[in-house]
């Protein structure tokens, strides 16, 4: 595999309030973010809300600038392009390369723009064709995400929140991307519609010979749909593995808490009251010193306390994690050991019928 | 502590055949629900699933009769056991003083987004102190003292200081707990949680779900949990009702609908999220066909027939009956009543 996109010691400072003579405060949304997108991949990121996952992902587009660290893209010859160091006009034909599909469906589609122009609209401000060829290509675009032909008069309120997270997905598509980014793709749909759009992202990423990043909240589909996730906490890259990897022995306390928070849809897998996950995320503007993650570590000693851990390869393993205790630590994952039959005392403690002789194939 | 209500199999709450209609000047009617039967017990949580726009939250708001002027529940009833005998709710005017000492006393309800459901304006001492007051004879010394301790309980750190706080003072997490605090201020007998942990992070939801399992236990309450995410019905439910475009098309133990649902929305919506599997044992996913069509255009019948992969000759013109499929799991589909034979033809 190749290298598509690598992001170097990004970092991104805000600035909060402040005037003439007052100093602004800082608030640092992204710390020291190093990663690389091989082509072809699933790249998914995660994390809770504020952990800067879409502030990295509008950083690689430079749909914000950032404050510190370079983005490069790898050209499909082999030459290597600092996008953070280019200005608005000689970035836009890598944003031709590098698309981005939004969360919410309806405030990304313009509400006065007809669904054939919204789509068009890529192609109009790229120059790539126009008359009847761009009329073809929008159509062909669309017809490919399962929006008819005859629908493309319509504005966006005519469509369902599945039918206009398509429409987004043209557009991205339509400009023949090598990298898109989706953001919550399916964050706000249900879940038969969300199901929908999963398959239809794995359809034209075959199709397409697509690279996603991938950010997401839910882990439940990241490991459905990613092959490497990475894992933010407050503005850190924590851990960086492998899907399986990740789901079967993490190598960070915060990717334990997240997989151990995750409500699984089977009853006999379930977890049960958990005294161990604890606190929230910390404010921003207010991150412990140390490892930024220690106030919640249920494994946290001195050393966390005082001395920040970096993200380092864990030996043996294709992980990277930033922890202190990476190896010693047995973390425990979220697929269910081979054979797991689930405890009696969870059956007896809710007052339960006894399960049949299956107890896995719930729902199957 | 021991259970306030002790554990018994008699419902507390029954829905029966209810149905609920939205009115508009100009435009026809929409049913909304068209057919619900639920029944709660004490101690006991009935998970109400389905997607947006099924009916669900219009369900649970009819029980508290909040409904906006422009519904009108058409035809069923919703026996409440109160201590001086059932009653139906259904007949209570909204702002009858029989519904006030219903409402928020016995029975109580958790918001989906705590922001937009508190008082701005208010500290959440003062929010909880006027439901005490309002439904108790307790001085304003003595409610202020029940809502330091309901806040406690809830796990809000400093009840008594952060009971002066606002709102936005707190993060979402500590807001929700607070919300839970006022629904349980006057020990209801049930509790109605609309979506109480949608619009929070997953670590901070999981708290949220061990807290309500452990009031569950402390107060003995029945619960109605409305949820479209599958991963926490599994996690807290003991019963589970499955609605689809206004009508509750399966209902049954929790373990026994996950093992083996019986309608086939059901079965879809359980095949469409994505297990916590390895990805040798993944499989693709199988979404429901098309989308959910309008209240409108819901056929006679089963109102799943135009995305059902099994839809035969009855499906969209007789609605199916519940039909009992094993001890307390019911269905509505034709295909649990017909044979084989006739649904192949």
């Amino acid at each position: 595999m190749t290298t598509l996109l690598s992001v170097e010691h990004l970092s991104k400072v805000f600035t909060l309030g402040g005037g003439l003579f007052k100093e602004g405060r800082e608030l640092v949304a992204l710390n020291d973010i190093n990663l690389t997108v091989e082509a072809g991949e699933t790249l998914a990121i995660v994390g809770e809300s504020g952990c800067g996952k879409t502030t990295l992902g509008r950083c690689i587009i430079k749909a914000q600038p950032v404050s510190d660290g370079h983005v490069y893209y790898h050209k499909a010859g082999g030459e290597k392009v600092e996008l953070t160091s280019l200005d608005k006009k000689a970035i836009k034909p890598y944003r031709r390369d590098i698309r981005m599909i939004f969360q919410d469906p309806m405030s990304s589609l313009n509400p006065n723009m007809r669904v054939f122009d919204i789509v068009a609209e890529p192609l109009r401000v790229h120059k790539i064709c126009k008359g009847r060829e761009l009329e073809d290509r929008v159509i062909s675009t669309l017809a490919k995400v399962g929006i008819p032909a005859d629908a493309v008069g319509r504005y966006p309120h005519a469509f369902s929140g599945g039918q206009r997270q398509r429409i987004g997905i043209a557009r991205a598509l339509v400009l023949d991307p090598k990298l898109v980014i989706a953001d919550e793709a399916v964050s706000a749909l249900d879940v038969s519609i969300q199901a929908q759009v999963l398959n239809l992202l794995d359809d034209l990423k075959e199709e397409f010979g697509l690279t996603y990043i991938f950010i997401s909240h839910d882990l439940g589909v990241v490991n459905y749909i990613a092959d490497r996730v990475v894992v933010m906490y407050l503005g850190h890259v924590v851990e960086n593995a492998p899907t399986e990897m990740l789901f079967e022995r993490p190598r960070h306390p915060y990717t334990e808490m997240l997989l151990e928070a995750l409500p699984i849809a089977d009853p006999t897998r379930r977890k049960g009251r958990n005294k161990e996950l604890k606190g929230e995320i910390p404010y921003l503007g207010n991150r412990p010193k140390g490892c930024p993650f220690h106030t919640r570590c249920k494994y946290a000693e001195d050393r966390c306390r005082t001395e920040k851990p970096v993200l380092r390869p864990i030996r043996g393993t294709a992980q990277e994690a930033a922890c202190h205790f990476a190896e010693i630590l047995e973390l425990k994952g979220a697929y269910d050991a081979p054979g797991f039959v689930p405890a009696p005392t969870l059956v007896d403690a809710g007052g339960l019928p006894a399960l049949g002789s299956s107890p896995r194939v719930a729902g199957q | 502590m021991t259970p306030l209500i002790p554990m018994a199999g008699k419902p507390l709450l029954s829905i029966n055949d209810m149905s609920i209609v939205f009115t508009s000047p100009d435009e026809p009617d929409i049913e909304a629900v068209r057919q619900v039967d639920l029944t709660l017990t004490p101690g006991k949580t009935l998970a109400l699933v389905g997607e947006s726009g099924c009916g669900k939250s219009v369900t649970a708001r009819a029980v508290l009769r909040l409904l906006d002027k422009n519904a009108d529940i058409r035809t069923g009833e919703i026996v409440y056991e109160a201590e001086g005998g059932a009653v139906d709710v259904v007949r209570l005017k909204p702002d009858s003083l029989a519904m006030r000492a219903i409402r928020g006393a016995q029975i109580s309800m958790i918001f989906q987004e705590p922001m937009s459901s508190l008082s701005p304006v208010h500290t959440i001492g003062n929010q909880i102190d006027e439901i005490i007051v309002l439904h108790e004879r307790l001085t304003q010394k003595q409610a202020r003292e029940r809502t330091v301790s309901l806040l406690d309980q809830v796990g809000i750190p400093g009840a008594r200081e952060r009971a002066n706080a606002y709102p936005f003072e707190l993060s979402g997490g500590l807001r929700q707990r607070a919300m839970i605090a006022m629904a349980l201020a006057c020990t209801p007998k049930l509790l109605i949680a609309d979506e109480p942990t949608t619009a929070l992070d997953v670590t901070t939801q999981a708290q949220i779900l061990d807290l309500l399992r452990q009031l569950q236990d402390d107060f003995g309450m029945a619960m109605l949990f409305i949820t479209h995410d599958l991963g926490v019905v599994a996690e807290v439910a003991d019963d589970i009702a499955v609605m689809y475009l206004g009508d509750v098309v399966e209902q049954g133990d929790v373990f026994e609908v996950f093992k083996a649902p019986k309608h086939p929305y059901t079965q879809a919506l359980m095949s469409s999220v994505p297990r916590l599997q390895r990805k040798s044992e993944r499989t693709r996913l199988t979404p429901i066909k098309g989308t959910v069509p309008s209240p409108k255009d819901r056929p006679v019948g089963c109102a799943f027939t135009s995305r059902c992969p099994h839809a035969f000759a009855p499906c969209p013109t007789i609605r199916p009956e519940r039909t009992p499929v094993s001890e307390g799991h019911v269905a509505r589909c034709h295909l649990l009543t017909h044979t084989k034979e006739e649904a192949l033809a």
